[in-house]
């Protein structure tokens, strides 16, 4: 995977549909019922209009391009730094592009530093981030559990 | 991890200072967890435990000591992963509040978390910037 990468290479993008009922699941799954998520009526009455989903389930949405990019790499070595620009609401259909904006190698260990941006089908940000992940051959992670 | 009210109970904005630490909170990444987790995020999984539902469980662990009114969002998110955890780990969270800002229209909290697993080795870093409504 990690003999593959070069600066300026277009990650594969991970695109997403928003759902209440997706919403509600994460809900489940994380435990955080926050009603801005998960009670329509309530987030009717706040200044964002209606319910938005999670921040972290747009996280797990922009680190799964890591993941399918990076593997291990990003797994057992990842460092991510996420601003959130605009909610992500139901109905919205999400894309997660990156591109690698260098590489370098610290210690004989190699990284890559990548920019993110997770958009609606209105092109509005919904998030940007900077990740960088180490560079390993898959054996070589799984070596090291 | 499962409450469902919006409102809980526990420290108020008002009570937090800069540098408080949360008690530590102590869980299992079991299978069934991460497999709920997973279905949620639309995602396939592995052996290793993704590292943001390592943070998702975190912050939820750790928002259980916090009275977080209704309406709270995230700004802003840090992570650092350290290492793999495997499935079925179990890992200690604990968080701290680092900053503190309260303005006129705006309160945030930035929480900083560290989780570590059973060898007491740190797996991860985050800091989460949330912003607190002044009324809804």
């Amino acid at each position: 995977m990690s003999a593959k990468v070069y600066q300026g290479e277009i990650l594969s993008p991970v695109v997403r549909n928003i759902t209440q009922e997706k919403i509600n699941l994460y809900a489940e799954a994380s435990g955080d019922f926050n009603p801005i998520h998960v009670d329509e009526s309530f987030a009717a009455q706040t200044p964002l209009g209606g319910t938005i989903a999670h921040g972290m389930l747009i996280l797990a949405y922009v680190s799964e391009i890591m993941i399918q990019s990076f593997g291990y790499g990003w797994l057992g070595r990842g460092k991510l730094s996420a601003r959130f620009k605009t909610a992500a609401r139901p109905g919205d259909t999400l894309t997660v592009t990156g591109k690698v904006d260098s590489l370098e190698e610290r210690n004989g260990v190699s990284y890559a530093t990548c920019s993110l941006e997770c958009c609606n089908q209105k092109g509005e940000t919904i998030v940007t981030a900077e990740a960088v992940s180490e560079l390993v051959e898959e054996r070589e992670a799984h070596d090291r559990k | 991890m499962t409450d469902k009210s919006g409102d809980k109970a526990g420290m108020t904005f008002e009570e937090l200072t800069p540098g408080y630490e949360f008690p530590a909170v102590n869980y299992e990444l079991s299978a069934s967890l991460i497999s709920r987790y997973l279905k949620a995020v639309d995602s396939v999984g592995g052996e290793f435990v993704p590292p943001l539902a390592i943070a998702a469980y975190a912050m939820t662990a750790m928002t259980n000591f916090l009275s977080v009114p209704s309406g709270a969002i995230h700004a802003s998110q840090e992570l650092e992963f350290f290492k793999l955890v495997p499935v079925g780990s179990q890992v200690k969270c604990q968080a701290k509040v680092a900053r503190k800002i309260a303005r006129s229209q705006i309160r945030m909290l930035v929480l900083e978390l560290n989780v570590w697993d059973q060898h007491n080795e740190k797996v991860q870093l985050g800091r989460a910037m949330v912003v607190l409504p002044t009324q809804v």
